[in-house]
């Protein structure tokens, strides 16, 4: 009898891992920035942030990864993303790095980030946007 | 012995779903076509040969959707634009139904939440009373998630 319950309790344990883990997997793979949001603190006036972007889409695409103000309107000429345009293969996902200056007198800073699709053509231009705040650490 | 089991399926839970939050993705299927109304006056995705563009959307809790003002990208010599009007109109499927906007000619935004994937179908229009030179036109919606 207590034999039967713990064989029960290992085939439900094993049924929600593998689900889990399907859940999870899935998830991770869809994602074409992440993470989405992020702040940090710096000890001196740069900051960088480490992002992934990936391709959902079911053919190569070519992104344009553009700093941008917090909402979006216009590009920043003074934060750098490397690299500033990327090629992916289908489901593939990369690391970029986005960093930018912080001045001083302003302690914090917030940058906006865009990962653009170039070679779409139509009425519909689709982005994905983060936003990302560092700042200064003070002594 | 029980406890500790369902414990530690609890545990592993916890750490192997990721937050919510940390992911969008939108992904275009089809682009969209205009096609010219029976009188003339309205170049749209919902006349004659007309056709919606489809957006594939998978978004976190915190996520915000937001589709631009449509804007004339070409349109042949000739072409009066002084009296045109721009509008765009967006509506979801599945999880996403509840989700409706007629057409407007300004920027709208939605709160879709967590979204596992679901798809939103965009129609843009140019309205014209001085009707259409003959030729190429393209406006261009601009769909963030941000």
């Amino acid at each position: 009898m207590q034999l039967s319950i713990r064989f029960t309790l290992c085939v439900l344990a094993g049924a929600v891992l593998g689900l889990a883990l399907g859940l999870a997997t899935g998830d991770a793979e869809a994602q074409s920035l992440s993470p989405m949001r992020h702040q940090g603190v710096t000890p001196s006036e740069i900051k960088g942030f480490r992002l992934e972007v990936g391709n959902p889409y079911s053919t190569r695409m070519r992104f344009a990864l553009i700093a941008m103000d917090p909402s979006f309107t216009r590009e920043v000429g003074d934060a750098s993303v490397t690299p500033a345009e990327l090629i992916l293969a289908p489901g593939v996902r990369r690391t970029i790095i986005l960093a930018f200056r912080i001045p001083a007198s302003q302690m914090e800073r917030t940058i906006g980030l865009c990962v653009v699709p170039t070679n779409i053509e139509g009425p519909v231009q689709p982005r994905v946007c983060g936003t990302y705040t560092g700042t200064l650490l003070t002594r | 012995m029980q406890l500790n089991v369902l414990r530690l399926i609890l545990v592993l839970l916890a750490g192997l779903f990721p937050a919510p939050s940390r992911a969008c993705t939108l992904a275009l299927g089809s682009g969209g076509t205009l096609g010219l109304s029976m009188d003339g006056t309205v170049l749209g995705s919902q006349e004659s040969v007309g056709a919606p563009a489809s957006l594939t959307l998978v978004t976190g809790l915190f996520d915000e959707v937001t589709i631009s003002a449509p804007t004339l990208i070409s349109a042949p010599a000739g072409y009066q634009q002084v009296s045109q009007v721009l509008e765009v109109a967006y509506s979801g499927l599945g999880v996403l139904s509840g989700v409706v906007q007629p057409y407007t000619g300004s920027v709208t935004q939605f709160s879709p939440g967590v979204v596992p994937l679901s798809v939103l179908n965009i129609h843009s229009r140019i309205t014209n009373s001085a009707g259409f030179a003959a030729g190429n036109y393209a406006v261009r919606v601009v769909v963030t998630c941000s």
